[in-house]
């Protein structure tokens, strides 16, 4: 056989480097600022996800509309008269406090088995973990504008008068537990490799929550008594309340607007140190 | 051309197998007791499955990667695919990677050949943009025609590999990943699917292949590693040397056990 002919490198500009002059640091950094920059990759693989779960059925991921409303309409009237609250008042409240939960809850739960369950390219090829994570998020937030379309119906026949304004601050909310949901999806996915008893444990502290939260019951309920202290000391409320507040008639109280923004903070320094740690570890923990 | 596609210095890989010990309790009882039961339980087993690789390949280099199993073949070629971070040493690679390791990672039986293309595409690295241009000329070299539109899982196993191995081929790279020869389809594809992967292996800058048969390396490369334990224990030219006993004596070893 004879010698091929020396070619030429037709994508020199693209180079992987490992350990050459590279802190681990640095490679952390690197991967969640390249995961956010292929946005178009994990934008197409968050929709492929819908695609492939509503493949057959006709209404698609509007089932997800459909049981999302029958559900706030079924507890609406149920706990409407458990707690002897007008619908009007109790309804708008019980609707936006679900959807906004559902979302804060599937990012939990898929948090955990997000580089599981993409294993088999993680151990193939050389992808930044935020890309998996950023592709959970964004299928979850699909999903999400799927469940919104249950709150025209809910404030056309019960809601009050909006103020517009307050509004403008939803989309702010629902970035915030987005962003949110890509660190907690980097921390949780990366133990949840390694310690595969974590994930049962956080289904089950998601589903005790969704009762200690706010949710189906009103804050002012329980002001005074002696358990009050868990409503704001709890940070999923500050979260729920930076959604649901606006639709109410009110912008968020300060407060659970500083509690969100710190443990954004907070978060995304915790997931660069996570990732700094070990990020590399992943792979092999799979 | 000069300087070096790869470079590899002393690449080190260790596989920690935890079974039980996966287990938090383990964990949390090895930083709450610390002193000896820590010390005790600390001791779960690691593979060392590279043990301390270094090379250069140039462009033009075709590498063929032998030894039996468990010698450190796959683990290499995923690590030059960078999917396992060296625990230790430094890789430097120039230039666009193919890993065609497996071909039919990322294939979803329930989304239609389309979107497996698409998929699989976007896991190799490639743009949306860059897919959908190739999207006919994958599809034509499929023949699998109208079944493209139908979902993955209605086809059989041969119609599969030949779309994930259309997909995988599709474009040209600088460095090609391959564990052992692809060879898929029926009679009259498989002299089309080695025709296509022959013009990839030529176009390509660097071809590192693992396989366990001589005759193959020596048909295809140019340099041979051998590799045991995970060190490279042999390197030579597998046009020049004949193909002694090592090889065959190892190879049947493994195969016997």
């Amino acid at each position: 056989m004879e010698l091929q002919e020396l070619k030429y490198l037709k994508h020199s500009e693209i180079v992987y480097r490992v350990g050459v002059g590279r802190s681990r640091f640095s490679l952390a950094i690197e991967d969640v600022a390249s995961g956010f920059k292929s946005y178009k990759v994990w934008a197409l693989l968050g929709w492929q996800d819908i695609k492939q779960r509503y493949r057959r059925s006709v209404l698609g991921p509007f089932w997800l509309t459909i049981s999302t409303g029958i559900m706030i309409g079924m507890l609406g009237a149920l706990y409407g008269q458990l707690f002897r609250m007008p619908l009007d008042v109790y309804l708008p409240f019980l609707a936006t406090g679900i959807i906004i939960w559902a979302l804060i809850a599937s990012l939990l739960n898929e948090s955990c088995n997000v580089f599981i369950a993409a294993d088999s390219m993680i151990k193939q090829v050389h992808v930044p973990l935020t890309l998996h994570v950023c592709r959970m998020v964004y299928r979850n937030v699909i999903i999400f504008f799927h469940n919104l379309i249950v709150l025209v119906p809910v404030f056309f026949f019960y809601g009050k008068e909006i103020d517009l304004t307050n509004l403008l601050l939803v989309p702010m909310a629902i970035g915030l537990v987005a962003l949110n949901g890509v660190w907690a999806g980097l921390i949780l996915g990366t133990f949840c490799t390694r310690f595969r008893d974590i994930p049962p444990i956080v289904t089950n502290l998601v589903q005790v929550i969704f009762f200690v939260t706010p949710i189906m019951w009103l804050p002012e309920i329980i002001k005074g008594r002696s358990a009050a202290w868990l409503v704001e000391a709890n940070p999923l409320y500050h979260f729920i309340e930076l959604f649901r507040a606006p639709f109410l008639g009110a912008a968020a109280p300060l407060n659970s607007w500083i509690v969100v923004l710190s443990i954004t903070l907070i978060g995304m320094v915790t997931t660069i140190f996570t990732l700094w740690r070990f990020r590399n570890r992943v792979a092999y923990w799979l | 051309m000069n300087t070096d596609v790869i470079r590899a210095r002393d690449l080190r890989v260790e596989f920690p197998t935890y079974t039980a010990d996966r287990s938090l309790k383990r964990a949390v009882l090895k930083a709450t007791t610390g002193g000896r039961i820590a010390r005790d339980s600390r001791s779960y087993i690691s593979v060392r499955a590279i043990d301390g690789i270094s090379f250069n390949l140039k462009s033009g280099n075709r590498v063929g990667l032998l030894g039996h199993n468990g010698s450190g073949k796959t683990t290499l070629l995923r690590v030059l695919a960078g999917a396992y971070e060296p625990v230790s040493g430094s890789l430097e690679m120039h230039g666009r990677i193919a890993s065609l390791l497996d071909i039919s990672m990322g294939m979803e039986g329930d989304a239609t050949g389309y979107d497996n293309i698409l998929l699989r595409g976007l896991m190799m690295g490639l743009d949306a943009k860059e897919i959908r241009k190739q999207m006919p000329e994958i599809a034509e070299f499929t023949e699998l025609g109208e079944y493209l539109d139908m979902p993955l899982r209605t086809y059989s196993s041969g119609m599969q590999i030949r779309l994930a191995f259309a997909v995988s081929t599709a474009i040209s790279a600088d460095i090609l990943l391959m564990d052992e020869w692809l060879s898929v389809g029926d009679e009259n594809f498989q002299q089309k699917a080695a025709k296509r992967l022959q013009r990839r292996v030529d176009e390509s800058s660097v071809l590192v292949i693992a396989s366990h048969s001589p005759e193959l390396i020596s048909k295809v490369c140019n340099r041979a590693f051998r590799l045991d334990h995970g060190k490279i224990i042999e390197e030579f030219d597998p046009r020049q040397k004949t193909m002694s006993s090592p090889p065959e004596a190892s190879f049947a070893r493994s195969e016997s056990l």
